[in-house]
């Protein structure tokens, strides 16, 4: 059984057949990628996934459970983890604050009673839990700095450690590469595969850059018009003649 | 002979619905208008439109110059000239400020602009009921079809309106400025950089939407309202809103139709309610807000409408913010020092020295201090704006009203259910209301606000009737009698800390974590897990059981309901503006806003400068138009920059410590 199986996936915007037949699926642990050129529905796709769009239909299971009809929040708390391609902080927060509302949100310990009793404060446990995931990612330095003042590439590994406080089995990562640069992108290609060694969660990275995707994903899946074109082994799809064809055309217009 | 009548009825519905609908079009489509050119959901049109027709009155009817003279005054000279002035001065501003800041500057032009007017003409020196239209004779009737009647004021006021709302089509289809116009709403940055000036166009939109405004505001004088108060025309931008509303905000052919068809629902909705009932009484005028909640949580599509927000403005640079993140923890409480030394010196003041009239005054301050925590939990704490906290105030006042009369219960046993039941309500109504974004969720509160006062009031369940005797007791306690004003100031000023207490733990606790979050972003809480909605309820529900305890307390205080003159309305937007204005992110600005609120106008405006008490709400409106500038409010801006200073100084100690111990 797959942590993540999805399939017949179908979503359809007014007239434009946005998502057809579309279907993933992804073992605890490993490494995939979804890929396609602009407008391939790969956004759409994602957020079926996570819940941010309902599918017309298809069925989505999630680590034994399915998930079709469950809000965003509670695929959230079964093991689903993301980040946003338009980066998401929340602004007035510290980077450790970031962490500390993950992690209140993971162990459910946080109530309005228990606020009026004075016991709402991040307690000694909870905070060392933030900062052991604030080392990991090499925060340590501005884990006090307000989130507004800090760089896109800081950013976005904020937005991995707040999702992984909520320890997640599929980490979701929507074209983490937009808005970093060549050496930004490798560092932080970098700092994410030593931490998913580490704690083993499998990670589906929605990307065009397919370069990142082939130096970063174990499996594969082609998309284009809303529909699976190919997968397999990254190697194998990177090499196919359909990925060709996606990006560049099939080459009868050059041609003529 | 039953389904002629009935046809008939409706035609006449129509006929005198149309005249007033075309009104409300026009403020309507004035409305989407600037909305769109600015993202301004502008509250103050009705007091612009009130501000022309009492020009209008005053020039035409008190010092009887001639009709036209007096029309282009007021409304072709004084309406855009206002509309030009506040885009020039206020508005503009406020393009890139957050959706609280623009309401809030709103709001307080809403409550400040009538009360300057008056202030400036001294129009009220005698009376303003006898409003007349814009033809002479308007009173005159015919008859279409010779069978409905419509007198001469509706015909004008449905033709002069029609005009209007075509030329501004023309204008937009066809000329120039119109296409220029078209651009500006899309983007203003992105006009200017194809060359044209966004300003003198945006500006041109102010001016025209406020000329609509005014003759609004003088074409209804004719027909449905005959007293010129800034409270009847506050109405006509609730139904313009509601008709706004259908279109989105966002659609200028669907406001139009929207304010013909708010007109005509008008007449005909209260044929069919039985007229002798309380409802039957009282919905009459409370059927725009009615009609506006209704839109607002009916209507599919108004959560998917998107705010109205410039495309380019995340080019401009964000505003400044003062990161107290990194400043020493002693720098902060040094600056409390000031505050706290002066709230003790007031305290012991009160305490041995004050006659019973201050006395009452500061126990008065004391109170609205906890109402206002109410504004620390939802406005400071969970970024949205309610404007419906004069209605729980009041709920909670009625509980011990009921409880008291009924039960003899000790009433402050009773402020405590009524809190309860504040917060019970509140979590209801957030259920329909909570999921609309900032603006609507504003407009929605509003619109029960409203409702609550024009209907529920008068249900004998709900509030006092005329004929009884509003008196509540004050409470006792064991021994403790809290009859004697002394100890009731002192009860209070024990409850008022053991509220802050809660606040600042909610603040500090999971519920300040969450809401910060999601005020943060709502898509990136939801993937971690959290549940919006439930955070959102508790939020206000929390806030509004303090509104309600402290309604209570008030009228405890007062030992009588006195129902209008504490929980108008309009009060409490006058409560929302005044403690945002000030600092609605900490617990002491709610204190700093109830002895603002009760004492300063005595203190201050009346005692020492002997001036009018209009002024303090003109002051108040005008501290609103300086919020856009300091959105976290004038005294947390200027304590922040205080603890700046000590923290630099502490700074500059340490470093010195550390030099001397590098030395030795």
């Amino acid at each position: 059984m797959s942590l993540l199986h999805a399939a017949e996936i179908g979503k359809t915007f007014g007239s434009l057949r946005a998502l057809d037949d579309m279907f993933i699926d992804i073992e605890a642990g490993e490494r995939v990628g979804l890929i396609g050129p602009n407008g391939a529905g790969k956004t759409t796709f994602f957020n079926c996934l996570l819940g941010v769009l309902n599918p017309d239909s298809g069925v989505i299971v999630f680590d034994g459970k399915e998930v079709n009809n469950l809000p965003v929040y509670k695929r959230a708390r079964l093991g689903f983890g993301r980040t946003f391609q338009r980066i998401e902080l929340f602004s007035g927060l510290t980077v450790r604050e970031h962490l500390v509302v993950a992690e209140r949100s993971r162990n459910g310990r946080g109530s309005f009673l228990r606020d009026l009793i004075w016991q709402g404060s991040p307690s000694k446990a909870e905070l060392a839990a933030c900062d052991e995931v604030v080392e990991l990612l090499g925060l340590g330095d501005i884990r006090h700095e307000l989130i507004d003042s800090l760089s896109l590439g800081k950013g976005r590994l904020v937005e991995i450690a707040r999702a992984l406080m909520v320890q997640p089995k599929l980490l979701l990562l929507d074209e983490p590469s937009s808005g970093l640069d060549v050496q930004e992108t490798e560092a932080f290609a970098e700092a994410l595969l030593r931490i998913q060694q580490e704690r083993k969660f499998a990670i589906l990275l929605v990307e065009h850059d397919v370069d990142l995707v082939s130096s970063f994903t174990q499996r594969a899946y082609l998309m284009d018009l809303g529909r699976p074109i190919i997968n397999g082994s990254t190697p194998e799809v990177m090499k196919s003649e359909e990925l060709r064809r996606a990006y560049l055309g099939d080459g009868e217009g050059a041609q003529q | 002979m039953l389904a002629i009548g009935a046809v008939d009825e409706f035609v006449q519905a129509v006929i005198q619905g149309l005249p007033v609908g075309s009104v409300y079009a026009l403020i309507a489509i004035g409305f989407t208008l600037t909305y769109k050119t600015s993202g301004i959901l502008n509250l103050a049109f009705g007091a612009q439109a009130y501000v022309s027709a009492a020009t209008y009155f005053e020039l035409h009817v008190r010092r009887e110059w001639p009709i036209w003279v007096s029309l282009l005054i007021s409304v072709g000279i004084l309406a855009p000239l206002i509309g030009v002035l506040l885009n020039q001065f206020v508005f503009k501003n406020l393009r890139t400020a957050s959706p609280v800041a623009r309401l809030v500057v709103t709001a307080g032009l809403m409550v400040a602009l009538p009360e300057i007017f008056k202030i400036v003409t001294d129009f009220e020196r005698e009376s303003v009921f006898g409003a007349v239209g814009i033809v002479p004779d308007g009173k005159v009737f015919y008859r279409i079809f010779d069978r409905y009647p419509i007198t001469r004021d509706e015909i004008v006021q449905f033709t002069v309106a029609i005009l209007g709302a075509l030329i501004l089509f023309a204008l937009f289809r066809f000329t120039r400025l119109g296409l220029h116009m078209r651009g500006v709403v899309e983007s203003p940055r992105m006009t200017e950089l194809r060359g044209i000036d966004a300003e003198k166009v945006s500006s041109f939109a102010w001016g025209l939407s406020s000329l609509y405004a005014g003759l609004a505001g003088v074409l209804l004088c004719s027909t449905s309202i005959t007293t010129i108060e800034p409270g009847s025309f506050f109405q006509l931008v609730i139904v313009a809103i509601a008709a706004a509303a259908l279109g989105k905000l966002l659609s200028l052919p669907l406001a139009l139709a929207g304010g013909f068809f708010l007109g005509i629902m008008n007449t005909i909705l209260p044929t069919y309610i039985t007229p002798t009932s309380i409802i039957g009484q009282n919905l009459g005028p409370s059927l725009p807000f009615v009609m506006l909640f209704a839109i607002l949580v009916f209507m599919p599509g108004i959560k998917a409408s998107k705010e109205s927000r410039d495309p380019m403005a995340a080019v401009d640079p964000p505003t400044e913010t003062i990161s107290i993140a990194q400043v020493s923890p002693w720098a902060s409480r040094i600056a409390l020092i000031p505050s706290l030394l002066m709230g003790l010196g007031i305290f012991i003041w009160v305490l041995t020295s004050a006659d019973q009239f201050w006395m009452l005054l500061f126990t008065e301050a004391v109170i609205y201090s906890i109402i206002f925590l109410a504004i620390t939990v939802f406005t400071g704490i969970g970024g949205q704006i309610s404007l419906a906290l004069t209605s729980f105030g009041a709920i909670g006042a009625f509980t011990v009203f009921q409880l008291t009369k009924n039960f003899e219960m000790s009433s402050l046993l009773a402020a405590l259910i009524g809190a309860a039941l504040g917060a019970a309500i509140g979590a209801l109504l957030a259920l329909p209301v909570l999921r609309l974004g900032h603006i609507w969720l504003a407009l929605a509160t509003l619109a029960f606000a409203f409702f609550f006062d024009a209907v529920m009031v008068k249900f004998p369940w709900v509030g006092p009737t005329s004929m009884q005797t509003a008196e509540i007791p004050r409470p006792t306690l064991g021994g403790l009698d809290f009859g004697n004003d002394k100890s009731f100031f002192l009860l209070c000023v024990v409850l008022l800390i053991i509220c802050s207490l809660f606040v600042s733990a909610l603040k500090r606790g999971t519920t300040g974590y969450m809401l910060q979050a999601l005020r943060g972003s709502e898509v990136a809480s939801q993937s971690v897990g959290i549940n919006p909605t439930r955070w959102r309820i508790v939020a206000f529900a929390a806030s509004s059981g303090l509104a309600a305890f402290g309604g209570a307390l008030l009228v405890i205080g007062q030992e009588a309901v006195n129902y209008g003159s504490n929980f108008a309305p309009l009060t409490g937007l006058f409560w929302l503006v005044l403690v945002v204005t000030l600092a609605s992110r900490r617990v002491s600005g709610a204190v700093q806003g109830g002895v603002v609120f009760r004492v300063f106008p005595d203190l201050i405006l009346i005692r020492l400068l002997h001036l009018a008490p209009q002024w303090q709400f003109a002051l108040f409106g005008l501290g609103a138009i300086n919020f856009s500038k300091h959105p976290e409010g004038m005294l947390e801006y200027s304590e922040q920059k205080s603890v700046r200073r000590f923290d630099r100084l502490i700074k500059r100690v340490e470093s010195r410590k550390q030099k001397t111990e590098v030395q030795s």
